[in-house]
Formats: structure tokens, C-alpha cells, sequence
């Protein structure tokens, strides 16, 4: 508990932390549809989860390039201990995030027929498989500022394709077979079904985000120094 | 490349294959699902080592989607792999009875193959493993017989300081019982011969003068039978060393230099032990027309050159385990080995020693 306080405490010292989970989600309600469904806001949201994610995931990063992850090695404290408790730090910031946007969408398009509910599980879906992206992306560099370039042009890339940024429905079904590969193809993809009332779908979706997730958790948490 | 990164590999392709044959139907949510549901499952056995009767579980998983959705037995093939990889091919059985219940040639093929690599990949890696556990079960003896080795060296300096303690006991021992009494009697002679001398009895003061020079004489003559006694028989090593040159195939000529009788037992078992270690590599790998051993011996060291001309060029045999046992021992008691390669072969050792007290 110790380390998750600390983490949420470092984590929210940052300014930048401030302005991404809470001024920014409040910035994205206003956009609005571009085809028929929901707000563009909600689908660009999960590009600004993405990169929150990776911000956010900055100082479990900086510890190990610190050599501070070795030194915590070398005390009581397990290293499972210590990751988990900084991933749930994270996944609270994004978790609340999620509430903000979501109260957000609620107040500002009030005749909008939407399952919040629904929406609130897939987001937060979706950012438990975006910090286990951002650490598992992580754990393949030394330097975060390389990490968070190379981060920069994939994510954008990646959001640009899987219809967080386009809409899905101007995406032709030839490319559509390779980008489902993708892990943020899942989030444009239940809102969708959400929209067309496809509720086995959305569940569906919500399991491929936390599969994703346990699979880019478990290559992320290997040990390195 | 080990088994294991190489079973990573195979897993690659295994799941590309996979990919490839659910590619038409990959848009659909629910073959993608499977589909990741199975990398999870083979990440997880990738970074925690469980037990392959665990994987049974995943397998039942996809077994009963199966039921419900019959493109879940396009997945299954990799299980083969997994489980001939873990030498549990019992745990393929029910993959065989899906087979006929498929009766799908391209799910055969694919179980085969399955099959083939895992078996092949587990047989590697219990060869190699087998060969790696030889090596270092020989690596271990090996360490052992040297750590071995030196501790008897040691344990021989040991006895050695112990049994000169001993023998200097015997020495004073003889000292005392033989030359002590004679000269005593000797000494107490002359005191007699004194106070006759100053009481004008000179008959009987030279009566007694006599009897001193005796005992004297007798003192003298133990002396020498004592040190003849205990003297130790210093030219053994010598000789042994004579000998081994004598009966060596090459000619060998012998020189030595200094008091050989100062050197201490345990010196001579090092020097003994190195000359006979050379003549043999020499025997092995050279072909001379004569070889030199020098024995210097000074205050505080010795030093042993053996010389060859006869070098064959194999630059590997100059480190063997015989050299290696050899520079071992003389490090035990701070010595040295060096080697000498240029128009002859010349191992030379050095020993320093404490003089004697």
C-alpha cells in the first residue's frame, strides 16, 4: 500500500499528469460525429488514453534506467509487490479518467442513447491493456526519451489505422483483416457494436483488451535491469 | 542456439501458420478472441514455468469452444507441439480423438508436424542437457582433485615441520644421553685436576688429567657416531633424479649447482615430481636431440630449468593438465612454472625456501 501511495503521489506531482487526466478528457467531449455513431470525441479518447498511459507509466521506467529498481531488489520488497502496486496507481489515474470523460459525455450530450455502463468497463478495459502496453513497450529500451519517440510515431500510426482516429467505417474490410491484430482496433470496434446494440460484441472486445493485456503484462514484468 | 530459444522460435511459426489458416475468418470476433486466448496461454508457459498438466486445462478451454464453435480445432495443433516438447505425448490423446472426429487431412498434417517438432526439439535439448551435465559433472571432479590435491601439499608441509620437530628431539635426546655424560665427567675431571694441582698432589692431578683427556677423546669419537646417525641420506634425491635421466629415451644431460643437501624434503618430492612430468611431455610432444636440466640451488631458492630442442609446433599442448597440476602444486608453496618457446622448449620452476634453522 505503501508503494501504491507513492506511486499515485509521484505520479500526480507531475503537472503534465494534471492536465491529461483532467483538463484534456474535458477538451475531446466536445468533438462531434463524423459518421453515423457515436461523438468523434469518445473514439479520440482512446488516443489520448494511450498516450496518458505512457506518460503516466514514465517513472517505473526511470527507476529501472536509475538503477532504483535494483536497489529495491535488494530489499524485503518483491518485485511483484512492487510493479503491481505502481500498475494499480496507473490504472486508478486512467480509471478516473475514464469517470471524468464519461460524466463529461453524459453532461454535454444529454439526448445521447448510450450504456455507460458498457462504456465505462470498455474504457477501462482499454487502459488496463494501454499501461500493460506502455510497460511492456518500455521494458525494450534503455532511454525513455527513444522509447517515447518511437512510441509516438507507432501509436499515432497504429490509432490512425484501427479507427481511433478515422472511423472504422471508412476503413476498407481488406485491411481490416490486419489491423484486428492491432489491441486499439478494440476499442473503435465496441463502441460500434455498442452503437448498433451488439452487446455480445462489446463483451467480446472488452475480453480481447484483457487478454491483450495479460499478454503484454506478462512479457512487460520480466525482470530487467 | 539452445532448445529452448529454439522452441521459442518454432512457437513463432506455429502461431504464424495458425494466423495464416484463420486469416479468412480473423475479422470475426470470436476466432480472434481464440486466437489471442492461445498466445496468452503460451506467453504464460513462456515466462512461468508450469507444469505441462496445467496446459490439459487451456486444452479442455478449447475442446468445449469447440463444441460451440467448430473452428477452435484449427487451434488445437499447437498443443501437440507443446505437449511432445514436454515428453507428454499421453496428454495428445484427445487431439487424436478430435482428429477422427474431424477427419480433416490439413488437421492431421498440422498435428503431425506439431508432433514431429516437439519431439525433435525435446530429444535436442535432452541430448544437449546430458552432454552439459557430463562436462560439468568432469568440470566438478576435476576441481575437486586439484582442491584435493594442494590440501595434501599442504598437509604434507605439515607432517614435514612436525616430524623435523621431532627428529631435533631425537637429536638433543642423543646429545644429552651420549655426549652430555662424557663431557660432564670430563668437565668435573678438570675441576678435580684443579684443586689436586693447587693442593701439590701432582701424581694423582695427572692421574685425573688423563682421565679428562679420555673422557674427551670418548666425547669426541660419540660425536662423530651421532652425527653419522642422524644424518639423513641426502643424495636419495639426487640419485632418483640420476636415474630418471639414465633411463630416458633422449640423452639428458644433468648439472647442479649449490648445496643440494640444504633442500627440504617436500622440495625435492616437487622437483622429482617436475622432472619426471617434463620427460614425459617430452616423450609426448617433442622430438629432441637433448635435453638439459639444470639445479640451482641458492640461499633462499632453487631453481630447475629442463631444456629441449626438439619443439613440434602445436601451440594447444602447451597447456595441458599434467603443466596445470603441475604450476598448482608450486603455487601451494608460493613456487612458479613459467614457459620458454623460442629455438628450444624451456620449462623452468622456482621455489623459494626458508633456510633452516
Amino acid at each position: 500500500m505503501i508503494i501504491f501511495k507513492h506511486a499515485l503521489k509521484r505520479s500526480l506531482a507531475q503537472p503534465i499528469s494534471i492536465l491529461i487526466t483532467l483538463i484534456l478528457p474535458i477538451g475531446i467531449i466536445f468533438v462531434p460525429p463524423l459518421t453515423n455513431s457515436y461523438p468523434n470525441g469518445i473514439y479520440l479518447y482512446g488516443l489520448l488514453s494511450l498516450f496518458s498511459g505512457f506518460i503516466l507509466s514514465k517513472p517505473i521506467v526511470e527507476e529501472r534506467i536509475n538503477k532504483i529498481s535494483v536497489r529495491i531488489s535488494a530489499t524485503p520488497t518483491k518485485y511483484s509487490s512492487y510493479l503491481g502496486s505502481h500498475l494499480m496507481a496507473y490504472a486508478s489515474i486512467l480509471i478516473v479518467q475514464n469517470i471524468i470523460f464519461i460524466l463529461g459525455i453524459y453532461l454535454y450530450w444529454k439526448d445521447l442513447n448510450i450504456n455507460y455502463g458498457l462504456i465505462f468497463t470498455l474504457t477501462s478495459a482499454y487502459s488496463l491493456m494501454v499501461i500493460a502496453l506502455s510497460l511492456c513497450w518500455n521494458s525494450l529500451f534503455r532511454s525513455y526519451n527513444l522509447s517515447f519517440g518511437l512510441f509516438s510515431g507507432f501509436a499515432s500510426l497504429m490509432c490512425l489505422v484501427s479507427g481511433v482516429t478515422m472511423p472504422l467505417q471508412i476503413i476498407p474490410e481488406e485491411i481490416k483483416r490486419f489491423i484486428v491484430v492491432l489491441p486499439t482496433y478494440w476499442l473503435p470496434y465496441g463502441l460500434n457494436s455498442l452503437h448498433d446494440g451488439n452487446i455480445k460484441y462489446v463483451l467480446i472486445a472488452q475480453l480481447v483488451l484483457l487478454v491483450y493485456s495479460g499478454i503484454f503484462l506478462l512479457i512487460g514484468s520480466k525482470r530487467r535491469y | 542456439m539452445t532448445a529452448k530459444i529454439m522452441y521459442s522460435f518454432i512457437m513463432i511459426i506455429q502461431t504464424l501458420i495458425l494466423f495464416i489458416t484463420i486469416f479468412s475468418q480473423i475479422t470475426n470476433p470470436i476466432v480472434f478472441l481464440l486466437f489471442i486466448i492461445i498466445i496468452l496461454s503460451m506467453v504464460l508457459r513462456w515466462r512461468i514455468n508450469l507444469k505441462p498438466c496445467y496446459m490439459l486445462i487451456d486444452l479442455t478451454f478449447f475442446l468445449l469452444a469447440a463444441i460451440f464453435y467448430p473452428v477452435a480445432t484449427n487451434y488445437i495443433f499447437i498443443f501437440a507441439y507443446y505437449f511432445s516438447y514436454k515428453n507428454k505425448l499421453i496428454y495428445t490423446l484427445p487431439l487424436i480423438i478430435v482428429g477422427l472426429i474431424v477427419n480433416d487431412g490439413s488437421y492431421y498434417l498440422l498435428l503431425l508436424q506439431g508432433l514431429l517438432f516437439g519431439t525433435i526439439l525435446y530429444n535436442w535439448d535432452k541430448e544437449s542437457n546430458s552432454s552439459k551435465n557430463t562436462i560439468d559433472h568432469l568440470r566438478q571432479h576435476i576441481y575437486d582433485l586439484e582442491f584435493v590435491q594442494s590440501k595434501l601439499l599442504s598437509d604434507y608441509q605439515d607432517t614435514d615441520r612436525i616430524s623435523r620437530l621431532t627428529e631435533r628431539q631425537r637429536i638433543a635426546e642423543v646429545l644429552h644421553d651420549n655426549l652430555g655424560h662424557e663431557l660432564t665427567a670430563a668437565h668435573l675431571s678438570l675441576k678435580a685436576y684443579k684443586a689436586l694441582m693447587a693442593a701439590n698432589q701432582f701424581e694423582r692431578a695427572n692421574v685425573t688429567l688423563n682421565k679428562s683427556e679420555k673422557r674427551l677423546e670418548n666425547a669426541l669419537h660419540q660425536l662423530k657416531s651421532s652425527v653419522k646417525s642422524i644424518e639423513p641420506n641426502l643424495e636419495i634425491g639426487l640419485l632418483d633424479i640420476n636415474n630418471l635421466c639414465d633411463n630416458f629415451i633422449y640423452p639428458v644431460e644433468f648439472v647442479h649447482s649449490g648445496d643440494i643437501l640444504k633442500l627440504e624434503p617436500y622440495i625435492w618430492q616437487l622437483i622429482l615430481m617436475t622432472v619426471r612430468e617434463a620427460l614425459t611431455n617430452i616423450t609426448k610432444h617433442a622430438r629432441p636431440s637433448k635435453v638439459n636440466i639444470s639445479l640451482k640451488v641458492t640461499d633462499y631458492s632453487v631453481r630447475l630449468t629442463i631444456e629441449n630442442d626438439g619443439i613440434i609446433n602445436n601451440p594447444r599442448e602447451i597447456s595441458g593438465h599434467g603443466l596445470r597440476y603441475m604450476r598448482n602444486r608450486l603455487e601451494a608453496v608460493n613456487g612458479s612454472l613459467s614457459i620458454q618457446r623460442q629455438n628450444t622448449f624451456k620449462l623452468i620452476i622456482f621455489i623459494p625456501f626458508e633456510r633452516s634453522k
